[in-house]
Order: structure tokens, then C-alpha cells, then sequence
């Protein structure tokens, strides 16, 4: 019963970091829309800063939350821990100097992007090996968003006007964490594993004896 | 093998196997029906094909160590392939005849060399004989494994068996009364 109790326990974590995931991808992703769309929006700053050091927290947060918990293909949440903290600092760096740090801000989307970039390319990739089958999908997001993370970069070192694709870098990073927890974080059928890990012990113990 | 956890992947494995050819079989379904995470399944092996040499390796090597004679471990080695025939069907879909071929002989070599390690006979006659030996009983096996329709009985297993090792036993019985004539007619 107990070891029923803990896998019931443990399979509600995964479902509520999966959704939880979910909302934050989508998040960042309108996050990303608005500031595309509606570039000259605020002159200062100050609302773009904040949108962003949100996202970044949220998305930062429930990334490490995902970590911890114990979904069965451990594909989609490696490396969210390091990003996650990542994330979280830069957001709640943003929210507390908002003005002093617009001048980083494009600089450190476009390496949360390109980290992000490469991160869920890994991910496709042992993805495909294991057997996902939509594992193309995240690859493709996760090759955009190296491509609009780089431009990006190049963008703000050639002192352009980089508002826009900002956004459009963020919008990338949501979908592709979107397709990522949707098609690689699996919540575990308790009864049915109870049943074989009990299977697995008892023939183990038939072993001994 | 005392793991619990490898003994179950390695069981849902040739159950998967079964009934599809390796090709269509991903870790991920073999982490499902065990009910592991991804990181234990890589823990144990590298990949699908891992598991199935490591099952194939253990269960040759537990007849070898339990057969006494060349006879027992045709039979058991026989008996094990009908048992598992789905299984290396599957695999031979999915590998091919020559590279299941060749991994079962490599496997059953150090068996058969240690059958023949009494014959009064030279290092290089042994290899050969083992050689042999190997052809004749992987060839039988192989037959058996691609010809699903045919069902293959302890009876046609025994008979097998006695006629490959009578037939090895006469040749090599003509083999050594050969060498026998040529030394007299050389002194």
C-alpha cells in the first residue's frame, strides 16, 4: 500500500510539472508574440524588462521543478536545472534593474536561446534513438532557435534594432519547450508497474532461495 | 545475472521480440512495459541489440557449463533455439542470416573446443574439427530458425543430434585409422 501511496505521489508530480511546463512554454511563447508584434510598445523599457524577467522566472522555476521530478524518459528535463537557475537569477535580475540592464538584454536572450538551442537538439536526438516518435518536430524548433539566437547576437553587436526579434527568439523557446513536454515527458501507469516490480522481487527472492 | 532489473528487461525484451522484429521495437516500448525510467534501461545495456546478445550469450553459456558431453550440448542448444525460434526469427529479420550465423558460432566455439580438447589430435586438426562442428550444428539451427511454418519436435531434435555427432565420430574414427596406415607405411 505504501508503495502504492509513493507511486500515486509521485506520478501526480510528473503530471503537474508537465502542465505546468506546458503553461510556461506557452507563456514565454506569447511573451514572445507580444514583444514581435509590438516592438515600439513602451520606449523606456521598463514593460519589455518585465515581461521578460517574468517569463524567465516562470519558465525558469517550473524547469527546475520538472528536474525533480521522476518522469520515465528523463529526456525533456536533463538539463533544466542549470537553465532553470539560469533563468530564474536573470529574471530577477531584470525585474529588480530593469533599466540598467536593458542594455545586456538582447545579448542574454540570444545565449538563453542559443543554450536552449542546443539543449533541446541534444534532447532530439537521444530522442529519436529512444524511440520518440515526433522527435523531428523539437529538432526543427530547436535548429530555429539556434538560427534566431544567433542572429540575434549578431543583431546587437551590429547595433541594430533587435526589439522585434527578440521576440521572435522567445516565441521559439516556448514552442519548442512546447513540443519537448509534450511529446517527451511520460507520466508513469502505477498499478501496472507496482504489479512488475512485485513480479521482479519475487523472483528474485525464488532466486535466492 | 543478479539483477533483478536487467533479468526483467532482458525477459520483456525477448517478449517484445516475439512478436515484432527488432527494427520495429524502440527502448522506449521496453521502458514502458517494465515500467523502468530511460536512464536505468541505459544503465544495463546501450541498446536492444545489447540485450539480445547478452540473453543469447548467457543462455549458450549456462547449457555449455551444464552439458557434459558434445551430445548434451547439441541437444540442449537444439532445444534452447526451438524454444526461443520466434525470437531469433525476429532477429534474424532484423540482422540478417550471416551476422546471426556468425554470432552464434563465435559463441558456441569456446564450448566446442573444449569438447575436443581430449582427441589425440593436432591444434590446427582441433580448429578444424571445431570448424566443422560449428558449420554443422549453426547450418541445422538456422534452418530450423528461418522455416517458421515447420515445427520442430524433442524426437527430430534427438535424431539431429545423433546423426551429426555419429557422422563427425565416423569421420574422425577414418581420419585417425588414416594417420594410423600412412605412419606404418612411412617406417
Amino acid at each position: 500500500m505504501n508503495q502504492q501511496y509513493n507511486a500515486n505521489r509521485n506520478s501526480a508530480i510528473v503530471k503537474s510539472a508537465k502542465i505546468m511546463h506546458l503553461c510556461s512554454a506557452v507563456i514565454f511563447l506569447v511573451a514572445g508574440l507580444l514583444l514581435a508584434l509590438v516592438p515600439d510598445f513602451e520606449d523606456s523599457g521598463t514593460f519589455r524588462n518585465t515581461v521578460v524577467g517574468i517569463a524567465s522566472i516562470i519558465i525558469g522555476a517550473t524547469g527546475i521543478y520538472g528536474y525533480f521530478s521522476n518522469d520515465m524518459y528523463r529526456l525533456a528535463f536533463q538539463l533544466d536545472f542549470a537553465l532553470g537557475i539560469f533563468n530564474v537569477i536573470f529574471g530577477i535580475l531584470l525585474l529588480i534593474n530593469p533599466v540598467q540592464l536593458s542594455v545586456l538584454l538582447p545579448t542574454a536572450v540570444s545565449i538563453l536561446t542559443l543554450l536552449d538551442g542546443g539543449n533541446k537538439s541534444q534532447m532530439a536526438i537521444e530522442g529519436k534513438r529512444f524511440g520518440i516518435q515526433k522527435w523531428y518536430l523539437v529538432l526543427v524548433s530547436a535548429v530555429l532557435e539556434i538560427a534566431a539566437g544567433v542572429v540575434l547576437i549578431l543583431l546587437a553587436y551590429h547595433g541594430r534594432d533587435v526589439r522585434a526579434w527578440m521576440g521572435v527568439a522567445m516565441g521559439l523557446v516556448g514552442v519548442t519547450n512546447f513540443w519537448t513536454t509534450m511529446y517527451t515527458v511520460r507520466v508513469r501507469n502505477t498499478t501496472h508497474h507496482i504489479l512488475l516490480s512485485q513480479m521482479g522481487e519475487r523472483s528474485d527472492t525464488e532466486n535466492k532461495s | 545475472m543478479s539483477q533483478p532489473t536487467q533479468k526483467t528487461i532482458i525477459e520483456t525484451t525477448m517478449r517484445l521480440v516475439e512478436h515484432k522484429t527488432v527494427k520495429k521495437i524502440t527502448v522506449r516500448d521496453i521502458v514502458e512495459a517494465c515500467g523502468i525510467t530511460r536512464n536505468t534501461f541505459y544503465y544495463y545495456f546501450h541498446d536492444i541489440y545489447e540485450v539480445l546478445e547478452y540473453a543469447l550469450a548467457a543462455g549458450i553459456e549456462r547449457i555449455g557449463t551444464e552439458s557434459e558431453t558434445f551430445e548434451d550440448f547439441l541437444t540442449a542448444a537444439f532445444a534452447f533455439c526451438v524454444e526461443y525460434q520466434k525470437v531469433l526469427y525476429n532477429l534474424y529479420h532484423s540482422v540478417g542470416y550471416e551476422m546471426l550465423a556468425d554470432y552464434l558460432k563465435k559463441q558456441t566455439r569456446p564450448h566446442l573446443m573444449r569438447y575436443l580438447q581430449d582427441l589425440d589430435e593436432t591444434e590446427e586438426d582441433k580448429k578444424l574439427l571445431c570448424v566443422l562442428y560449428e558449420e554443422a550444428m549453426i547450418g541445422t539451427l538456422m534452418r530450423w530458425v528461418c522455416n517458421p511454418r515447420r515445427t520442430t519436435d524433442l524426437q527430430e531434435i534427438q535424431s539431429a543430434t545423433k546423426c551429426i555427432t555419429s557422422y563427425l565420430s565416423n569421420a574422425l574414427q577414418k581420419h585417425a585409422s588414416n594417420q594410423q596406415s600412412k605412419e606404418r607405411e612411412e617406417i
